[in-house]
């Protein structure tokens, strides 16, 4: 027996496709039970896109095939072209975020910051689609927008059907190489002898979409239980209306006379029907007669395709019935000797379908009886092409509208000029797909945002096999000049201005990704009251996004941004009864400093959400033991390079974050070579963003070390967590001595000597001919210079090595005025180390 | 009381015309009759329909063009569907003795209309054939009549023709396939015809089985899977199919197989089972030959045209099956270009003696793909 029937991957014969029928049941739950990751099937149609659009191993096979089954050539590209535009990923993400609201459409999210609800869609579990004849593409589409919906598809072919389908799912398969895309796609060839079949299929069914005309649908809709979600495409017709004040408007006939032409008018949206607004006869008809000149004068420019037999049959049927009623009067044929294209006209309103192939009726409707007339065929209406001035366009589209019609475009737009995510029928096809559900856990949820982020084994998502980018490769990436929306400029601490470039949704996801984390952290909308101060202008990306950030969270919002007028500032924060800082911890310490009796008289700070850079133990005592602050954590872990890349929960130490998964995937890899690091040991964070359409960041290397945190956190998450080491810029070399850490200066500086304020390094200048290295701090809190120098040479064991082992570096330690330190301007944070290229 | 057109002397050919017994010896004499009559017919119809007089000055057509049979081309023709939608008629209301609607799938009816002449001399030309194909007994037979039970006013043109064709045998006992259930509704009942079946093979008569094909075969089915043995009913026994598939055309089988079941399990022999086409828009029935293949009587010239120039096609190519007949006063449908598609055959071809030519039915012509929405326009029209 041949194989006519694919099944999850697997050419099977009738007999065997029975037998699994039988079992159906268990195969759907089996197979749900191992939901794919929507990202796998979105690469997967990517990967056929490409290949597609370049002609590759999968378009070879699926022309071989139509070679085979004779496919027309014509028929063969316009539907690769569908298919291939269909699967593109853009396309494809563009249709969730119109139709399903979310990239991300089935992980369980909060719907609000405050309370504990939460909310996703979910598939139906088994769609069957009952597609037409010969129009392959129609169920290679099917199949595409059901595995979008997260579900098992079953496509029943008719027992005429070519097997294109079942080859489109054979190929698509092959470009998913975890093998779980097949796993997704039955496609059948089944008579319509064999109801018993289809009965038995239908019982499996939770969702049944079926294509055909009114009859089929209604035979198929007899078989399927009630209770299963029905969704009917039927036949649909489309018409033109030319209002009172376009009468003389050529350019509209023109118009209608092309899309009359145009695939001989085989799309549901081509017109059938031209409705002019006029009560008189005689104009209809010389309406109609200019409408035939522009027939006469446009037709030829299309060649014209043969109707088979029967379509000719019926266009010769509603001809003579024309000619007939023309001998009553209030109609008229029109139609040269070729009998090429033929216009209708009648006096009466009923809307009647054409027999196409250039065939259109030309009849009066006033728009007062637009609804009347058209009402009673609602369920076919479809498309209008409306010419029409401004005044009418309003009352028009309602009529239309309330009469049932589902799209109004304008004349010669009718067909084709849909767009991705367009509504098809009335309807987004992917939320008939689909069910709404909802969760509301209560209190157990804590701050989790989305159930993905609590998932015993969460998908990993793996990074791209291309070459680790550089900043350098960041630096001559040339976005596309429409994705150029947002340009922030990064205020990195080694000082070079970067420009950063984000589309708005680019922007607009990440930022609600760094929402998510910064309710992980502890900010709460419904109570906390916060002052933003970060740095404003300049292209610096600090106070806006916090801007943003906190918008999406729906928290009160005090926008200072970072400024030197301290009393100003202090007034805000008294005034609006704010009790959370968010900003940079040097501005802040030193804020804190400043304004010391008006913010210890206030009392009123509880929490500060830092960024941009660190504070030490001994700041953080600072704070939480002098000004009592109880909350103080990284509001977010993230650059302007690569947006938000980790957050901080309630049980988050120092300087251990969450991975934002929902945007980002994290590779920790050796310091010189592109391999994971050994276990246990730091390395350079890169990280792949997975929403950034502007600059497209595949293996950025941030600049920064760290590395992984095993095992669970108590807060319940089991994103990675991972631990930030600093810079890779605050390692350096003085000269020809080892590696120095400017953050193992800061450390020993506050675990020794409780030291809390600036510190910054000078380097690569010469004293005789010892490295130099220059240690600056405050003057103004309680140090002894000789002291400083002592406790390091004595506790860090490169400098006793270089110092005091060995000649080799001339350490001084300075204390200075806070003036004298140096600071990047853009985002007010200290300059860590400074080369000095003097002798 | 005797057959009469409605007008005697204009319409004496047509009168004479239908009074020929022999349906199927078309000579000279015949083709004469015929041509006369058709003048007769067109003139009258002119005379009387405004439709049809427009029509024909569209066509710029008159009787005086109809010299010869090969002149019968030109005659103006009418699509069956144009009786759907209007009341055509070239007598006045007070002459309509039957009114008939079609049982059409689509959901549109035709309305067709006759005056007493028309409904006779059609039936007439029934029984002509009956008794020219042998198909008349006057011993009494048992029907199984695969139709609607009637009812007091059905205007249904299949049940009135179903009636009318218990009388080429007297019946006995009459079942009817589609009881009625009471309330203006019927049912189809497989066990009683089954039941039926049985107790007329015991009881010995030669059996008529006339109707709808779709439940004789249902009534078949039922029959062999209720396990029952094969039976042999009385050698005079005739099957006579009548009406098409309708809407159950998804479980169609070909005619031959179902003449293959008939002969099987029923006993009837092969020349005892016909077919018949016919359709309310032209009410003269055509029934099969001894070897199954539908002859057109003297009474009506069959014409088959191509889909897309309706030229007239040649023997064995298929197009529009076209009647033109001259027996039909009340309504101008002489010329009835049909919704089916045929191919047309010499009559000579078939080799059961009779020389008019056969028509073979192909289908139906044209798309069903916007009938549904053509269909609920078009009941909007009304």
């Amino acid at each position: 027996m041949t194989k006519t029937h694919i099944w999850q991957g697997e050419w099977i014969d009738d007999a065997t496709l029975e037998s699994r029928i039988a079992t159906l049941g268990q195969t759907v739950e089996t197979t749900l039970a191992n939901a794919c990751p929507l990202e796998v099937i979105l690469s997967a149609l990517d990967g056929l896109s490409h290949d597609l659009a370049t002609q590759g191993p999968a378009y070879r096979k699926l022309r071989a095939y139509a070679d085979e089954a004779q496919v027309a050539e014509h028929d063969f590209e316009a539907g690769i072209a569908a298919i291939r535009d269909f699967t593109a990923r853009p396309n494809v993400m563009q249709k969730l975020s119109r139709e399903l609201g979310s990239l991300d459409p089935f992980n369980p999210s909060r719907i609000s910051y405050a309370g504990t609800i939460f909310e996703s869609w979910a598939p139906l579990g088994l769609l069957v689609h009952v597609t037409p004849s010969n129009v392959f593409a129609v169920a290679a589409m099917a199949l595409v927008e059901g595995m979008l919906s997260g579900n098992l598809n079953l496509v029943k072919t008719s027992g005429s059907d070519t097997l294109f389908a079942q080859h489109f799912a054979c190929v698509l398969g092959d470009c998913d190489p975890t093998g779980r895309v097949k796993d997704l796609m039955i496609v059948a060839r089944i008579s319509s002898r064999r109801d018993d079949l289809l009965k038995a299929i239908f019982q499996e069914a939770d969702g049944v979409s079926a294509w055909g005309n009114e009859e089929s649908i209604n035979a198929v809709k007899a078989m399927v239980p009630s209770g299963t979600r029905f969704i009917d495409w039927g036949h649909k017709l489309s018409f033109a209306y030319l209002s009172a004040e376009k009468l003389g408007d050529d350019a509209s006939l023109e118009a209608v006379a092309r899309e009359v032409c145009l695939i001989e008018q085989q799309a549901c949206s081509s017109p059938q029907v031209l409705y002019v607004e006029t009560d008189d006869f005689e104009l209809l008809r010389s309406v109609a007669r200019r409408l035939a000149d522009q027939l006469a004068r446009i037709s030829p420019e299309f060649p014209l395709a043969s109707p088979s037999a029967q379509e000719q049959a019926e266009i010769t049927t509603a001809t003579q019935l024309v000619k007939l009623e023309s001998c009553l009067g209030g109609a008229e044929l029109i139609t040269p000797a070729d009998g090429s294209w033929r216009v209708f006209v009648e006096d009466k309103s009923g809307l009647r379908a054409s027999p196409l192939y250039r065939s259109i009726w030309v009849k009066p409707l006033r728009r007062s009886e637009i609804v009347a007339t058209l009402r009673p065929l609602r369920k076919y209406l479809q498309t209008v092409g409306l010419a029409c001035d401004l005044a009418s366009l309003a009352p028009l589209s309602d009529a239309f509208v309330r009469a049932g019609a589902l799209r109004i475009t304008q004349l010669g737009h009718m067909v084709g000029n849909n767009y991705v995510g367009e509504p098809h029928d009335g309807v987004y096809p992917l939320q008939r797909f689909t069910r709404r559900v909802t969760f509301d856990p209560g209190e157990t949820c804590g701050t989790i945002t989305h159930f993905a982020e609590i998932a015993p084994n969460p998908f990993a998502l793996p990074a791209p096999r291309t070459p680790v980018m550089t900043k350098e490769d960041f630096l001559t990436y040339q976005p596309k000049r429409e994705d150029e929306q947002l340009f922030f400029s990064s205020g990195g601490s080694s000082g070079d201005p970067k420009v950063s470039v984000f589309t708005y949704d680019d922007y607009q996801v990440q930022m609600r990704s760094a929402a998510e984390g910064l309710f992980a952290a502890g900010l709460d909308p419904t109570r906390d009251r916060c002052v933003n101060l970060f740095a404003a202008g300049h292209m610096y990306g600090g106070f806006l996004s916090f801007f943003s950030i906190l918008e999406a969270l729906q928290a009160p919002q005090i926008p200072s941004g970072l400024h030197a007028n301290f009393e100003e500032i202090v007034d805000n924060i008294v005034r609006q009864k704010a009790n959370v800082l968010i900003g940079a911890p040097s501005w802040l310490m030193e804020f804190f400093e400043a304004e010391k009796d008006a913010l210890l008289a206030y009392g009123g700070i509880e929490k500060i959400f830092y960024g941009g850079e660190h504070f030490s133990e001994a700041q953080r005592k600072v704070l939480m033991e002098t000004f009592g602050i109880k909350v103080i954590r990284s509001a977010t872990y993230g650059s302007n390079d690569a947006g938000p890349m980790g957050f901080q929960c309630e049980h988050s130490k120092g300087a251990v974050f969450h991975l934002n998964t929902r945007l980002q995937i994290l590779e920790i890899l050796d310091p010189e070579e592109d391999r994971p690091v050994a276990e246990g040991e730091s390395g350079r964070l890169v990280l792949t963003s997975r929403h950034r359409k502007a600059m497209k960041l595949d293996r950025y290397e941030i600049g920064d070390m760290g590395r992984w945190v095993p095992g669970p956190c108590a807060c319940g998450r089991t994103s990675p967590r991972f631990e930030l080491q600093g810079r890779c810029g605050d390692v350096f070399r003085p000269g020809a001595t080892p590696f120095f850490n400017y953050n193992k200066f800061v450390n020993l500086l506050s675990e020794h000597l409780d030291y809390a304020g600036h510190v910054q390094i000078e380097y690569g200048h010469k004293v005789e001919t010892k490295s130099g290295l220059l240690l600056k701090l405050d003057r103004n809190l309680g140090l002894d210079a000789k002291r400083v120098s002592d406790m390091l040479t004595e506790k860090y064991k490169e400098l006793h090595y270089s110092t005091v082992e060995n000649d080799t570096i001339h350490f001084e330690v300075k204390l200075v005025d806070p003036q004298d330190f140096v600071f990047v301007p853009r985002s007010g944070k200290i300059k860590h180390l400074i080369v000095r290229t003097d002798a | 009381m005797t057959l009469q057109v409605p007008e005697p002397t204009t319409l004496s050919a047509v009168q004479a015309l239908c009074e020929v017994r022999d349906p199927y010896t078309r000579t000279p004499e015949v083709e004469r009759l015929f041509i006369e009559a058709m003048r007769q017919n067109i003139a009258w119809h002119i005379e009387n329909s405004d439709f049809y007089r427009q029509l024909a000055k569209q066509e710029g057509f008159t009787p005086d063009a109809l010299m010869t049979m090969a002149d019968l081309e030109r005659v103006p023709f009418i699509h069956a569907n144009f009786f759907k939608t209007h009341e055509i008629m070239s007598i006045p209301r007070e002459q309509v003795a039957l009114h008939l609607t079609s049982s059409g799938t689509t959901g549109q009816k035709s309305q067709m209309f006759f005056d007493a002449w028309s409904i006779g001399s059609g039936r007439r030309m029934v029984d002509f054939m009956h008794a020219h194909l042998g198909l008349v007994s006057s011993e009494p037979a048992n029907y199984l009549l695969n139709s609607y039970e009637p009812l007091p006013d059905m205007a249904l043109g299949t049940a009135n023709t179903t009636m009318f064709l218990t009388k080429y045998a007297p019946p006995q006992r009459v079942t009817f396939a589609l009881r009625s259930k009471g309330d203006g509704s019927h049912e189809f009942d497989p066990f009683g015809c089954v039941e039926a079946l049985r107790s007329y093979a015991e009881e010995g008569l030669p059996v008529r089985i006339i109707g709808f094909p779709a439940f004789l075969y249902f009534t078949l089915q039922r029959y062999i899977s209720l396990g029952y043995p094969k039976l042999t009913l009385h050698p005079e026994s005739l099957v006579f199919v009548a009406g098409g598939w309708k809407g159950h055309a998804n479980q169609e089988i070909k005619k031959a197989d179902l003449y293959a079941l008939i002969r099987d399990w029923l006993g009837i022999p092969d020349a005892r089972i016909r077919s018949s086409f016919g359709s309310v828009e032209h009410s003269i029935p055509y029934i099969e030959c001894a070897h199954h293949n539908l002859h057109a009587p003297i009474w009506s010239k069959v014409f088959v045209r191509d889909v897309k120039t309706l030229a007239v096609n040649d023997y064995a190519q298929a197009g529009f099956l076209q009647f033109v007949s001259p027996y039909i006063t009340s309504v101008p449908a002489q010329g009835v270009l049909m919704g089916d598609l045929a191919k047309l055959h010499p009559g000579r071809s078939c080799g059961c003696g009779i020389e008019t030519d056969y028509f073979e039915i192909l289908g139906r012509a044209g798309t069903s793909t916007n009938k549904s929405c053509a269909a609920a326009a078009a009941e909007l029209l009304k």
